[in-house]
């Protein structure tokens, strides 16, 4: 009886209920094949959502946010194909060191591949990110998709950055 | 104690109903100019419009296409299509389909909105809508990209892609 009496307990009740959704964590960009250029002059063929011939995409992430990792979602039709992925940093047209990058072995199936930025990159202001996708000259190597893992509120939260590998 | 207790339900009400009941239509834009050639096409454009012309440039039209972000949680409702028709035929109507897929199967079309046929006041820009039967939430894992298809023509430079609105609600 004493609980409906008190004037807080209205107050506490709502914040609960509207603050109850409040816990997300990892932020995540999503960046699917078809986002992906070609060079001029490539022939992109795409099946099933997966684009072959394709090589890259610009980005941008909220400033300050931390940059933790990114997911690689590919198929090769054949196999044994190196690909590499990597995210590159530029401020104006300076490309900077900064990257996430990693060969992948393909298997002849869709491979799903996370590469992490270690140390997470907080993103200052200038930044312009780009995913360049490469591989070996035959085209049987498609990008499905990639999803970009980002924190907003890196000082709290970078704790997580391990959590997603 | 009895007025308390009818307060303590409308307090409650309020607090449930503040946090989801706040759904508004939210729309996402994609410029004709995001959309890529596919089978080596060399894109084109007029008046902010863009098409592909394949073999070079020389050859027929061909399709394009587009990739875009949308919220996780996101109820997709619509879409609406910006055309530019120069060949008004009626057996050639292209379609700009939104389609999901999670990177590894799953390719499912959403909505196609189509050129609509008319037989005057062409050549013009047109726009037609097409609805998401039934909403579409987004999950986490979903990729989503916009398909530009022209189909076969007799004709070459006769339909545009000038842009795409993606609608969708989000609760809060």
């Amino acid at each position: 009886m004493k609980l409906y009496l008190s004037k807080y307990y209205y107050f506490i009740l709502i914040f609960m209920v509207n603050f109850s959704s409040y816990a997300e964590v990892i932020k995540i960009k999503s960046i699917p094949g078809a986002s992906f250029k070609p060079l001029s002059g490539a022939q992109v063929m795409e099946v099933n959502g997966c684009y072959s011939n394709v090589s890259y995409i610009g980005f941008n992430l909220p400033i300050g946010s931390a940059l933790i990792g990114v997911k690689l979602i590919a198929v090769d039709t054949v196999g044994k194909e190196k690909i590499r992925l990597s995210v590159a940093k530029s401020n104006s047209a300076i490309v900077d060191g900064f990257q996430i990058d990693s060969m992948v072995d393909l298997k002849p199936l869709n491979v799903i591949k996370y590469i992490s930025a270690s140390p997470p990159y907080i993103v200052q202001e200038n930044d312009f990110f780009t995913l360049h996708f490469t591989r070996n000259k035959s085209n049987t190597v498609k990008m499905c998709g990639v999803k970009v893992y980002y924190l907003t509120d890196p000082a709290s939260e970078l704790i997580f950055y391990n959590s997603f590998e | 104690m009895i007025k308390y207790k009818k307060n303590i339900f409308i307090v409650l009400f309020l607090a449930l109903f503040s946090n989801v009941a706040i759904s508004q239509e939210s729309k996402i834009s994609i410029s004709g100019s995001s959309f890529n050639p596919l089978g080596g096409g060399h894109t084109q454009f007029w008046n902010g419009c863009y098409w592909s012309r394949l073999n070079d440039g020389q050859g027929d039209d061909g399709n394009m296409y587009a990739g875009v972000d949308i919220p996780i949680g996101a109820s997709i409702t619509r879409i609406t299509a910006h055309f530019q028709d120069w060949a008004n035929q009626e057996d050639t109507r292209p379609k700009l389909s939104l389609r999901k897929h999670n990177g590894f199967s799953g390719l499912a079309g959403l909505a196609e909105a189509q050129i609509p046929f008319v037989t005057m006041d062409y050549p013009g820009y047109y726009k037609s809508s097409a609805d998401v039967i039934p909403h579409y939430v987004v999950q986490e894992d979903d990729f989503f990209e916009l398909m530009f298809v022209v189909g076969e023509s007799f004709f070459i430079n006769s339909y545009h892609i000038c842009g795409a609105d993606i609608y969708y609600q989000l609760a809060k």
